[in-house]
């Protein structure tokens, strides 16, 4: 009778969600074990992410109108969200143990996973999925405070816990309006005034400008792991929500597509990220405003609503995850203060010839710093899309769809897209910043090097990738049927 | 005139006014006075005290206007969000009082509020309540239930939010807005699914462990760095910004101490 019972809820569905749970708990036991217990802390959260991502290639598959038909079903959408959300977590905590770090970024990485994949499944249940994201968020923000120990941390966790939760609790305050709206359709409620309230809500979690406070402090204060989480897990995560939106709530569709919303903050945002990539600041605040604008290119396609766009986005989405955990782990690589005993490499001459210089003695570039450095132009040469690397594969089906409506757009982010990639390739710390060296940990760094190589290869594999996401956006009825 | 606010699905109320005996006006007036006092409120007791009473209004609300299961679960979560916020909430009273005795005054912003604040945020307090008298009568977006209570609720805690200097009380501003939104979201859907309450309750408790964690986390960093008598925005910044040249630098580097 147990056993039946067992075989019954073991279900994909029950893997996807309690697997990153259990690892989670599993992981935040043996990972107060010393260091040998953080690895295996890490190599169980990562058996967690691969179960999470079986069980949901497995789940049963249903058209997105009729998922509270079938329990336990994913529509594609959530299946590819998962699938990306699953890889970036499990990037994240390989590079985490790598770095030999104290923190428990394995642990909330998984704990994360788990409320995206809620979030998922919850298909039109559009109040949980938005739950799902809200407890990401706050997973994540608590991670910012505490992974490094210092008051930045703290103050980027509480710019991400503000902004995202009021973006987060808008946007349930948007699908309450839209169920008034459907109750009552001729009352004060309409749909450009759900539509107004929700793309407060998602412009807020996202970082989509002029709404974009937490995005620069986020990507710059708190420790890799969560900037990580925050930029390359949960900004995908709920733009998987804004489509399950879009296809819960077709109505809002039409006034989307009358007004331009998606086009005109995607646009914004692509151009305000190269401007604020090009301005003076910390390298990884940088790259907090490059992933911005690159996010603008998925806005772009979104905004087409066409199915070779919305596909094209997708593949954007994916390739930015791993695009935004080599550049944020290369940079912090780059930019690490040396700790306790390198400093003692350090000598007066080159604190000396560093000061002569105007240069802060806090750049300590390394000896194997090459390594770092590569894996930083190579990741931000592929998040360019400039043929044949890297982002082409997607960026090409956005700039088609583009160009179908209209070609200044596509002119605009190809412009956008290049001059983020100068402003990345010129923010590059150069040698003679060094004032001193000191050994470093080179597996992390070749770790991302072999993540940058993959993104530049991304561009290689258009035709497989695109099929995959065309095949999930055919299933999307808002979408126009080209 | 407040009567006029006070329109509600009739059938429930009827219900609940046979059986439960709950004057509407009085839960509404009580709301008002609590969330207020909980918006100027510097004492941690009292904090504690009116994020608690706030809860249980509101689920005493949920029990006359909508089920009895949404209100127990408005109740358990309400009383889980204080617990966990008390600890922190005392340890920032005690910093504050660290910092009357022994001058450490950079704490004052992180950890306590003030003068100055307190008749800034009772004027605010009195201004939303009078825009959610205005918005519920102008703009009823819920037909047939009580627009002044979330109306109120979401106008304080943003109040709070944009106007507090200190991150406790744009904490509690976001408790208030998150029960602004479950108070709205009940009134359109009075019948809500096991997995939507539970979700939220979810969401309300993990959101007090968050703020507890970074209330925490930052009182404690910066006491440190008092006690130590370190300049606490030093740590990464051995260099005075006048001795930084004004351009010639495409690393970037040279404002490395300039964005916080």
């Amino acid at each position: 009778m147990t056993l039946e019972a067992l075989r019954a809820i073991w279900t994909p569905s029950f893997l996807t969600f309690v697997s990153p749970i259990v690892a989670a708990a599993l992981g935040g036991l043996f990972g107060r074990l010393g260091r040998s217990g953080q690895r295996v802390a890490a190599l169980i959260v990562l058996c967690g992410f691969s179960a999470g991502a079986y069980g949901a290639w497995q789940a049963p598959v249903s058209a997105l109108t009729a998922i509270t038909a079938v329990p336990g079903s994913l529509p594609p959408i959530g299946r590819l969200q998962i699938l990306v959300v699953s890889m970036g977590g499990a990037l994240i905590s390989i590079y985490h143990v790598l770095t030999k770090r104290d923190g428990e970024v394995a642990v909330i990485a998984s704990l994360v996973v788990a409320a995206t994949s809620a979030s998922a499944f919850a298909g039109d249940s559009l109040r949980v999925a938005g739950a799902g994201i809200h407890l990401a968020v706050l997973l994540v923000a608590m991670l910012m405070a505490t992974e490094r120990g210092d008051w930045q941390g703290g103050v980027a966790g509480t710019a991400y816990l503000t902004m995202a939760s009021i973006g987060a609790i808008t946007l349930v305050a948007g699908f309450a309006l839209a169920d008034v709206q459907k109750v009552s359709p001729g009352g004060l409620v309409t749909d450009a005034f759900v539509v107004a309230v929700l793309s407060t809500g998602f412009a807020l979690s996202i970082g989509i400008v002029p709404l974009y406070f937490w995005v620069p402090s986020a990507s710059q204060r708190p420790g890799a792991g969560a900037s990580m989480l925050a930029l390359a897990v949960v900004v995908p995560a709920s733009l998987g929500l804004m489509l399950a939106t879009l296809t819960a709530l077709p109505q809002l569709s039409g006034p989307i597509a009358s007004s331009h919303l998606l086009t005109i903050g995607g646009l914004l945002t692509a151009i305000f990220g190269a401007v604020g990539t090009l301005a003076p600041g910390r390298l990884r605040r940088r790259i907090g405003y490059a992933l911005m604008g690159n996010l603008g290119a998925v806005l772009l396609g979104f905004g087409t609503l066409t199915r070779i766009g919305v596909a094209g986005a997708l593949v954007t989405l994916a390739h930015h995850c791993l695009v935004a955990i080599v550049l944020i782990g290369s940079a912090t690589e780059i930019e690490t203060p040396p700790s306790a005993p390198d400093q003692a490499l350090v000598d007066e001459d080159g604190i000396d010839s560093g000061l002569r210089l105007g240069v802060r003695p806090i750049l300590i570039a390394r000896e194997q710093g090459w390594v770092a450095r590569g894996a930083f132009v190579l990741a931000a040469i592929a998040m360019s899309g400039v043929p044949p690397f890297g982002g082409f594969a997607s960026r090409w089906a956005v700039m088609q769809a583009l160009a179908l409506s209209d070609w200044r757009l596509a002119f605009a982010l190809g412009i956008a897209s290049l001059a983020t990639t100068y402003a990345l390739l010129v923010s590059v710390p150069g040698r003679r910043n060094v004032v001193g060296s000191r050994q470093s940990s080179t597996r992390t760094e070749r770790f991302l090097l072999v993540l940058s190589v993959v993104a530049c290869l991304w561009g290689f594999l258009p035709g497989n990738i695109l099929d995959v996401a065309h095949s999930a956006t055919s299933q999307l009825t808002f979408l126009k049927p080209f | 005139m407040l009567g006029q606010i006070l329109t509600f699905d009739r059938a429930s109320m009827a219900d609940a006014e046979g059986n439960l005996g709950v004057n509407e006006l009085a839960l509404l007036v009580m709301l008002v006075v609590v969330a207020s006092l909980l918006s100027i409120s510097v004492e941690w007791h009292v904090a504690a005290a009116c994020l608690w009473l706030v809860h249980m209004l509101v689920s005493v609300w949920l029990a006359v206007v909508a089920t009895p299961e949404l209100a127990v679960s408005k109740a358990v979560t309400g009383t889980t969000v204080c617990l966990l916020l008390i600890p922190s909430l005392r340890a920032f009273s005690q910093a504050r009082a660290t910092v009357g005795t022994t001058g450490m005054r950079r704490l004052v912003v992180v950890a306590g509020t003030q003068a100055t604040d307190e008749p800034f945020m009772l004027v605010g307090a009195f201004l939303a309540a009078a825009a959610a008298i205005a918005l519920s009568f102008a703009f009823p977006l819920v037909e047939g239930a009580s627009n002044f209570a979330w109306y109120w609720l979401t106008l304080l805690g943003l109040l709070l939010i944009m106007l507090s200097r200190d991150i406790v009380r744009i904490g509690l501003g976001l408790l208030l807005l998150l029960n602004a939104v479950d108070l709205l979201d009940t009134m359109v859907t009075r019948n809500q699914g096991v997995t939507a309450i539970g979700a939220r309750s979810m969401v309300a408790i993990v959101l007090a462990l968050a703020l507890s964690v970074i209330w925490g986390r930052t009182t404690s960093v910066r006491s440190r760095s008092e006690k130590a008598d370190l300049p606490s925005l030093t740590v990464t910044d051995p260099m005075p910004p006048q001795r930084l040249p004004p351009f010639g630098n495409p690393g970037g580097d040279r404002y490395q101490g300039g964005s916080r």
